[in-house]
């Protein structure tokens, strides 16, 4: 089969997918134990009042007839409403979304700039001294909670040495650039605005250096094994024997067999991170989507959950796609197989 | 005068194992001319291969290091060279290829892009090689295509004809066969000096073990190549080599020209190895085994190594090594049967 049938194919069937992931939290939200009608209307609304809002929202209607119309409008790109904003889920998301983007997509390209080579320097002076003290750090990095560490860096980065912002993704004073993809350095640097882009850049670097943390730890191990694995193939022997420079052999060839394992790590680490960011966007102020789909999850909101749950299944896919992708491109007994 | 190309002199190689240190090699001496193809044979863990990395240094370290000994190639010490000196020599001297084809190549790359790197780190010097990132420069991509073009060459040179069509495949999109012998032109891509050959044959099917071998035979011919050829298998020595060095539990314990090796063998293994390969004449029955196996190199037998399976066995076989007698015209052998000088 031809690589990019292959792929039109697996994009294709994305659509399966989160139907079967829709219902499954369709189901899982509307079972939950609790009230959310009543949480939304307040204590003190009257039996009429919670009625009322019920059947605003369908909630009178049997399961089954919920879920179809859910879908039907899903695809009308209507995602419902909050219960408790009574805002669009499509806009909230369409505001937090880039947020968490932008945060994790800057964490996993430090992890990844930092810990490739980390690994490669590691694996390279295997048992001296460099190894051990990228070991020691990486096992320090994935042994500390991130939320300490951030606090930590707040003291530091933020409030001694007054580097970096503490905290949101601008200053209160200036104004966000206008939307393109909702992602402020991005937006600010297609429309070209220096000062904004540089503020807002500021405001990013701490976050996403401490959310990369503990997957900077696991990228520089795995890339560490699998170089070692990679330095110990026959065919380096021969590539050494032939004469070519040792430098090359290992930045050309060993580096093209690590990175099969590394992208892989890297792929599910960028999962982990849109799904652990909570905890850094708490303690920087950061409005994204864990602060999102936390505060929607206590107050059983269940239309936000839903919008969540179908954002993340499609980032999730589309990134284990791209890995697979670019593993494809690295090794050609995939492409041809 | 023929001219010496490989002289290696008293070598010592130790290996840390988990039970203590295994001294695998204990004293080679091993000489070959230039325009030799000089067979090195002996049993699994004899010390073979290892002799044969010791040349290009490419023995792993740790675990194994060279304890003492010299290996004068071209009348240098190759064990005196700095780093960039050996990877010099690698490239403009030396070819070796090993045993399994499969592994030897890297899968991820295509034929072109290894045998193009073989070409250039081989026929130039490795500063003057156009880096990666300059590819795309005009000179650059010039000095790919004419290494390209050589390629093409070195692959007609080992019988793969339709070479430019080939050459854009994969590894795993070749036979065994056609990979050894793609590994062969990466070997030669810089007209090498010598040519190591570790067992080229040993993974490949009878029929390619043969083609494989001619193809030697005919690059002995046509480019006056100089091979070490190691092998257990006494059938290949006959079929290609013209001197032949036998070890046992590392040291070279018998060397001489092919015909007056199986002609006349002198030291008492080199005997026990001879009968014990079957010819068309053999008997049911008539084969014979050397007695006993291969001494444990941790705690090596004192004197002769070979003394506890020695048919022959003398008392001073067991308290010192035996030096080296001339027993025939260019046939030397390390054993007390024969008198010193004779």
């Amino acid at each position: 089969m031809l690589f990019r049938y292959y792929f039109l194919r697996r994009l294709i069937l994305i659509i399966p997918l989160l139907l079967g992931l829709s219902l499954l939290t369709f189901f899982i939200a509307r079972v939950l134990p609790g009230d959310p009608v009543g949480l939304a209307a307040g204590p003190q609304a009257t039996q009429e009042i919670k009625e009322a809002l019920r059947r605003e929202f369908g909630l009178d209607q049997p399961l089954p007839v919920q879920y179809v119309t859910y879908v039907l409008d899903l695809f009308r790109g209507d995602w419902g409403q909050s219960l408790y904003s009574r805002r669009d889920v499509s806009a909230d998301i369409a505001v937090y979304f880039p947020a968490t983007l932008e945060l994790t997509i800057t964490a996993i390209v430090f992890a990844t700039l930092l810990g490739v080579p980390a690994g490669m320097i590691s694996a390279i002076y295997r048992s001296q001294l460099p190894d051990h003290i990228t070991r020691v750090l990486a096992l320090f990095f994935v042994s500390f909670p991130a939320f300490w560490l951030a606090m930590i860096f707040q003291l530091i980065f933020g409030l001694e040495l007054n580097w970096f912002p503490i905290g949101r993704r601008l200053n209160a004073l200036a104004t966000p650039p206008e939307a393109i993809t909702g992602m402020y350095t991005l937006d600010s640097l297609l429309r070209l605005d220096f000062g904004t882009f540089a503020l807002s850049l500021q405001h990013l670097i701490l976050p996403a250096l401490v959310l990369s943390f503990g997957s900077l730890a696991s990228i520089t191990r795995i890339t560490r094994a699998s170089m070692l694995e990679a330095l110990d193939k026959d065919s380096v022997r021969m590539e050494r024997a032939l004469g070519i420079p040792y430098r090359v052999i290992v930045t050309k060839y060993v580096l093209r067999s690590a990175l099969i394992a590394t992208v892989t790590i890297i792929s599910l680490e960028f999962g982990w991170l849109m799904a652990g960011a909570v905890l850094v966007e708490t303690i920087f102020d950061w409005p994204g989507m864990g602060l999102y789909a936390v505060e929607s999850s206590l107050r059983l909101d269940f239309q936000p959950i839903m919008g969540i749950t179908i954002v993340y299944g499609i980032v999730f896919s589309l990134i284990n796609i791209l890995a697979d992708f670019i593993v494809g491109v690295l090794d050609p007994r995939i492409r041809y197989g | 005068m023929p001219e010496t190309l490989l002289d290696i002199q008293a070598l010592h190689v130790e290996f840390k194992t988990f039970d203590g240190v295994s001294k695998v090699l204990a004293g080679v001496d091993l000489r070959m001319e230039r325009g030799d193809v000089l067979g090195l044979v002996g049993e699994t863990g004899c010390g073979k291969s290892l002799t044969a990395l010791a040349v290009p240094r490419l023995i792993p370290t740790p675990p194994g290091k060279i304890t003492s000994g010299r290996v004068l190639f071209n009348g240098e010490d190759v064990l005196q060279k700095s780093p960039n000196e050996m990877q010099r020599l690698r490239a403009k001297h030396l070819g070796m290829i090993f045993q399994d084809p499969t592994t030897n190549l890297n899968p991820l790359f295509t034929i072109r892009e290894q045998l193009v790197d073989a070409v250039l780190y081989q026929r130039m010097d490795a500063q003057h090689v156009p880096g990666r990132w300059k590819g795309f420069l005009p000179s650059a991509r010039q000095t790919r295509l004419n290494a390209a073009r050589r390629a093409v060459e070195l692959l007609g040179l080992v019988g793969i004809s339709d070479g430019d069509k080939r050459i854009s495949d994969y590894p795993h999109q070749f036979s065994g066969g056609m990979r050894q012998r793609v590994l062969i032109a990466m070997a030669l891509a810089g007209e090498p000096d010598l040519l190591i050959a570790d067992e080229p044959t040993t993974a490949l099917d009878v029929t390619i073990q043969a083609q494989i071998l001619n193809l030697i035979n005919d690059l002995v011919k046509r480019l006056g190549l100089s091979v070490l050829l190691i092998t257990h298998n006494l059938g290949v020595v006959a079929h290609t080599c013209t001197r032949v060095a036998v070890m046992y539990a590392g040291r070279v314990i018998e060397q001489a020209p092919v015909r007056e090796l199986f002609k006349n063998p002198k030291h008492p293994y080199t005997r026990g190895l001879l009968q014990a390969v079957p010819t068309r004449h053999t008997q049911r029955g008539d084969l014979q085994g050397i007695a006993g196996s291969i001494p444990n190199l941790n705690t090596p037998p004192g004197g002769c190594r070979f003394h506890p399976r020695c048919p022959q066995v003398m008392d001073r076989c067991q308290v010192a090594v035996p030096s080296n007698v001339v027993v025939g015209q260019d046939h030397r052998t390390e054993c007390y049967l024969y008198p010193e000088g004779a």
